[in-house]
């Protein structure tokens, strides 16, 4: 019954977001009043009814409700409740509706928060919302419903949740990652909306830029936290594969970061304007791409869902409307509207133009890695695989320039900037990154190595830099202490965002130049040294879990002059219904570095196959994701983005 | 020129769905066929049913056939098995199998025992049918390395000189043999047997 | 309450810290500082507090024979073969999983590769030789850089083209913007842009002020003229 009632809620969010996607957009090419205000409503019903149809799936989730297919298939009674919960995300088809209801809940936000912008815009932006709406609620009731039944021959156990999923990572990554990828929906439709009133002034980027933050933000912590999860999770110590499903992922963070950037410079300075269009038409584009690359079975990936080309034409029609269309509507409107704004060759324009072209370049790279060995075979060349070298390779060599534009660029002004003023601060930070660079060199006592010293400069210069840059402009408001409250909240998230690359980039070269790994047979009772620590296997025992069994491993961690660090508790298990194997790695985290071991086969003679990892500076990594979305968090609370705009004040007037 | 510009990205993207769409009909799995072409890598395995008798690739040599890797390990080769049977009686194809010994788990007790095997082989050739003129016995996957076997089912049609003429990854049925393999079959039986 | 952020703004009135806006913004912040906190700590004790001795855990020597090591799965020569051995496993990919390196993968053939490239190192084969042997057996597709082809020379050339064509394209934008035909802006929402920008660059900014008033004399009698 519940789970019906759920199908009835979707069937009719369906209805408002068709009502949504014609109405409003209709009243505002005749300026019909009333068909404009019905958009808000129309978006808060939607969202509601989608709410109720994704409860109506937990709820099916939490009694364990066999006789629907989708939680006889990823779901059994065994599961901790928590996971019953989460496991509702598990599924594609789960996971469709949650973006349906995340979509929907972005679709409600705008209206909701929309009050400043003037009527014919919200009513252009809601109808657009309405029609991707349209899109993905019929995919989830036509292609893949959450809701089907088993009926009338129905399991009585279910066939539980991948292992894999069965993680605490697992309950808010995806929710993030999703509020991220949807989230860009909301700038998708400001740029459509705009595009349809050919109104591109500053005040539509001023409009756009908040919620692109947000989606920005949302996005930044999902990823981060994916990886994260893939660290501690799948037993290898690794914390980014450039799978294609990370990929799909990485491709709009790396326009949305673009687009950030170039928004600014509209919002600023009214230039750029078709450029960010199109960067806001691409980072929601991208997210559409990435569903259909892990929803459609046209790459091979780890976390992919099964295959159906059914789908995957399902979705390719709907983003060569929805891609097509709007890159089509660009192509004819755009081309008219000229910036004229000017700036010389040394300018804050010129420089957030190099960031962009850096990331799109950054874009192109993981989208050719990820799209060239379909395209390759599809030209019949043959099948060839693209990963971890070839991107690294490619991002070692974009990331140079890009870090030291990224150190110079916060210090340049807009319009022009005379080089000589620049010459003394900039060889300050220079000589200071050196200092802090060469100084962690020698405190470590490491080797050279190339990456790491490369890293530690380009983090330092960036890191450097950005403080200095604050310090210096703080202090233009006389006092220090008067800088300090009058600076503007964006500019304090924009120096936390950047420190937060240094720290990122700092953390991967250390990690990828000094990690160490050892595979070693052990009994009880043997040790092995690792990079100065001492890891000695105490115990192997029988696990008895809920639903899975395996054994687990103690070990006891010293230093080798004998200094107790710590007790790992490594664990490799055997979900009994699904059949498979999972470690569960035993993790000791500083911020100087991990201890990772995980625990694998039994080998003859009453002995482990055990790996263990020492990694530098790993959790660096993820600190400059935190550190970075912290910025966006701190720059949305900016005051600027809540003040009314001129177009509302001349609209009410 | 400049209005030109300004449609790139529809040109791009439209030119990339291209590549998508038919990215949706084709297996991404797929690997090339690197073996064909070349002749058999050396190995000498014993027989599976008797142990005794060494083959070599000398001694497969004469007659073009079918090598067939497979274990009773893996269901989808036991369910080939009887259409497999079907083709040598009916198509007197000659079929050999290179047999996939899985790793023995000592976690789970397991050990290798080649009468044990033997017994469960001849089970399940008797329950679903026994196409294979030998066995080859490949204990430490070998020759199943060499020749680029990722699992099991795979299959490699080797001619008369022996050299590897096809390499087909998944189970044979009818549909597969009919527009992939018999045509190259029967070109080099023809060759050998006109 | 013609807002865009209306409920925000409701937190935010009465703010003594203009830049930060506010108590509530405050809070949240702090708010999310401690989940950053709890993240950090979600594995173990205190993280922040960084060992007192970070210094070892980045030094490479290491006194492995001063205890009764036990056996490596995999013993080799030489610190240079174990680290080929280990950059090869990565760069292989198993052909038979979804999609993973036989490094990190426990399916039979990736155990299998594993054990042949351990074998090929022993044997003092080097890096090349290793993968022209898997390469061999495997196809391209079992190793994770492509080919140089007349193809696959796309993945390095079109970044690389992108890259250029774009700084291009400002030079070409900047070379335009020169031209007489093109006016400044004037509309109402870049001039209040234009007052709301940092006091630090008030002084170019008059300068350019005057540039724009200038161009907008020589724009009016241009347009008179013709």
């Amino acid at each position: 019954m519940i789970p019906e009632l759920g199908q009835l809620a979707l069937t009719f969010a369906l209805a408002f977001s068709i009502i949504l996607g014609i109405v409003p957009l209709l009243g505002s090419f005749t300026a019909n009043e009333r068909a404009l205000l019905v958009a808000k409503p129309l978006a808060s019903a939607m969202f509601v009814f989608t709410l109720i149809a994704f409860c109506a799936l937990s709820w099916a989730f939490y009694h364990d409700d066999f006789t629907v297919l989708n939680v006889a298939n990823n779901s059994s009674s065994l599961l901790p409740w928590y996971f019953k919960l989460t496991a509702v995300w598990g599924s594609h088809e789960g996971s469709m509706l949650m973006w349906v209801m995340i979509l929907a809940l972005w679709t409600a936000a705008v209206g909701f928060y929309s009050k400043g912008l003037p009527l014919l815009m919200q009513g252009r932006i809601l109808g657009v919302m309405g029609l991707i709406n349209i899109g993905f609620i019929a995919f989830s009731l036509f292609m893949s419903n959450p809701f089907e039944r088993t009926l009338p021959f129905f399991p009585v156990e279910g066939s539980d949740l991948n292992p894999l999923l069965q993680d605490y990572g697992m309950i808010i990554h995806p929710p993030l990652l999703y509020m991220g990828y949807v989230g860009f929906a909301v700038s998708f439709a400001f740029a459509i909306a705009a595009l349809i009133g050919g109104k591109f002034d500053s005040t539509w980027a001023r409009w756009a830029r908040p919620w692109t933050l947000a989606a920005w933000l949302f996005l930044t912590l999902g990823i981060m936290l994916g990886s994260w999860w893939a660290y501690k999770e799948l037993g290898w110590g690794g914390w980014w594969f450039w799978d294609p499903v990370e990929n799909a992922s990485f491709m709009p963070w790396l326009v949305g970061t673009a687009l950030i950037h170039s928004l600014a410079v509209t919002e600023k300075r009214g230039t750029f304007k078709s450029w960010t269009v199109l960067l806001a038409l691409g980072a929601f584009s991208l997210s559409l791409l990435g569903a259909f690359l892990v929803r459609s079975g046209v790459l091979v990936s780890v976390h992919s869902f099964a295959a159906d080309p059914e789908r995957g034409v399902f979705l390719l029609i709907f983003l060569l409307i929805v891609i097509g269309g709007s890159l089509l509507l660009y192509a004819s409107r755009m081309h008219s509207v000229r910036s004229q704004a000017r700036y010389e060759i040394f300018s804050r324009e010129v420089m957030l133009w190099g960031n962009n072209v850096f990331l799109l370049t950054a874009t192109l790279v993981v989208l050719l890695g990820t799209l060239f060995p379909l395209v390759h075979k599809e030209l019949g060349l043959g099948s060839i695989s693209i990963g971890e070298p070839f991107f690294n390779q490619m991002f070692y060599y974009l990331n140079i320039p890009f870090a030291l534009l990224l150190g110079l660029g916060p210090w340049v002004r807009w319009k022009q900037q005379k080089a000589a003023p620049l010459l003394k601060p900039m060889a300050l930070v220079a000589v200071f990154s050196l200092v802090v660079a060469l100084g962690t060199m020698a405190a470590t006592q490491s080797i050279t190595a190339n990456l790491a010293l490369l890293g530690l400069l380009l983090g330092a210069w960036v890191g450097v830099s950005a403080l200095m840059e604050v310090y210096q402009r703080l202090q233009q408001f006389g006092s220090l202490s008067q800088g300090v409250a009058k600076l503007q909240a964006s500019h304090y998230g924009m120096t936390i965002a950047h420190i937060g690359f240094a720290v990122m980039i700092v953390g991967i070269a250390m990690t990828l130049t000094y990690s160490e790994e050892r595979d070693v047979r052990m009994e009880i009772g043997d040790r092995v040294v690792l990079a100065g620590y001492e890891f000695e296997l105490q115990d192997v025992y029988k696990l008895n879990g809920p639903n899975y069994g395996g054994e687990a491993a103690e070990l006891d961690v010293r230093r080798i002059d004998g200094t107790y660090v710590t007790h790992l508790h490594a664990e490799k298990r055997e979900y009994t219904i699904q059949r498979m194997m999972m470690t569960e790695a035993a993790i000791h985290a500083r911020l100087s570095r991990d201890l990772y071991v995980s625990l694998g086969e039994a080998l003859p003679g009453n002995a482990w196959a055990i790996r263990v990892y020492v990694k530098p500076f790993v959790r660096w990594i993820w600190l400059g994701g935190l550190l970075m979305s912290l910025g966006a968090l701190i720059a949305l609370l900016d005051k600027r983005y809540r003040r009314k705009s001129p177009n509302a004040e001349a609209a009410h007037a | 020129m400049r209005k030109v510009l300004f449609y790139v990205p529809l040109v791009l993207f439209l030119g990339l769905s291209l590549f998508l769409l038919s990215g949706l009909f084709s297996d991404p799995r797929e690997r090339d066929a690197v073996m064909v072409g070349k002749p058999l890598p050396a190995f000498s395995l014993p027989d599976l049913m008797n142990p005794a008798q060494t083959w070599t690739p000398d001694a497969l040599k004469g007659q073009p056939f079918l090598l067939n890797v497979w274990g009773v390990w893996c269901p989808t080769c036991n369910a080939e098995l009887g259409y497999m049977t079907q083709l040598r009686n009916e198509q007197g194809v000659r079929i050999i199998g290179l047999y996939y010994v899985l790793p023995e788990d000592p976690m789970f007790g397991q050990v290798f025992n080649l009468p044990v095997l033997q017994a469960e082989v001849a089970t399940k050739l008797q329950q679903f049918g026994d196409p294979y003129q030998f066995n080859i016995l490949d204990q430490q996957r070998r020759l199943s390395l060499d020749l680029g076997v990722s699992g099991a089912p795979e299959h490699f049609i080797v001619d008369a000189e022996g050299i590897v003429r096809a390499h087909h990854i998944g189970d044979i049925n009818p549909q597969v043999w009919r527009t992939k393999l018999a045509a190259v079959y029967q070109q080099f039986a023809g060759g050998s047997q006109p | 309450m013609n807002r865009f952020f209306t409920p925000f703004l409701r937190y935010c009135r009465g703010s003594a810290v203009p830049g930060v806006s506010g108590s509530r913004a405050v809070s949240l912040t702090s708010l999310y500082a401690i989940l950053l906190g709890l993240f950090m700590l979600s594995q173990s004790q205190a993280v922040l507090a960084s060992e007192t001795t970070a210094t070892t855990s980045m030094n490479v020597e290491q006194p492995a024979a001063a205890v009764a090591a036990p056996q490596e799965l995999q013993q080799f020569d030489s610190e240079q073969q174990r680290q080929l051995y280990l950059k090869l496993t990565a760069e292989l990919r198993c052909p038979q999983c979804q999609n993973q390196n036989i490094a990190d993968s426990n399916a039979v053939v990736a155990v299998d590769m594993r054990e042949k490239t351990y074998e090929l190192v022993q044997q003092g084969l080097n890096r090349n030789d290793v993968l022209d042997y898997m390469i061999d057996r495997y196809g391209d597709f079992v190793h994770y850089q492509p080919p140089v082809n007349r193809v696959t020379i796309w993945l390095w050339l079109a970044p690389v083209l992108l890259l250029i064509s774009l700084f291009l394209l400002q030079l070409k934008r900047r070379a335009n913007q020169i031209t007489p035909k093109e006016t400044y802006p004037h509309d109402s929402a870049t001039q209040k842009m234009d007052t709301d920008r940092d006091e630090a660059n008030k002084m170019t900014e008059s300068k350019i002020q005057l540039n724009k008033e200038l161009d907008q004399i020589i724009e009016h009698y241009r347009s008179k003229k013709s």
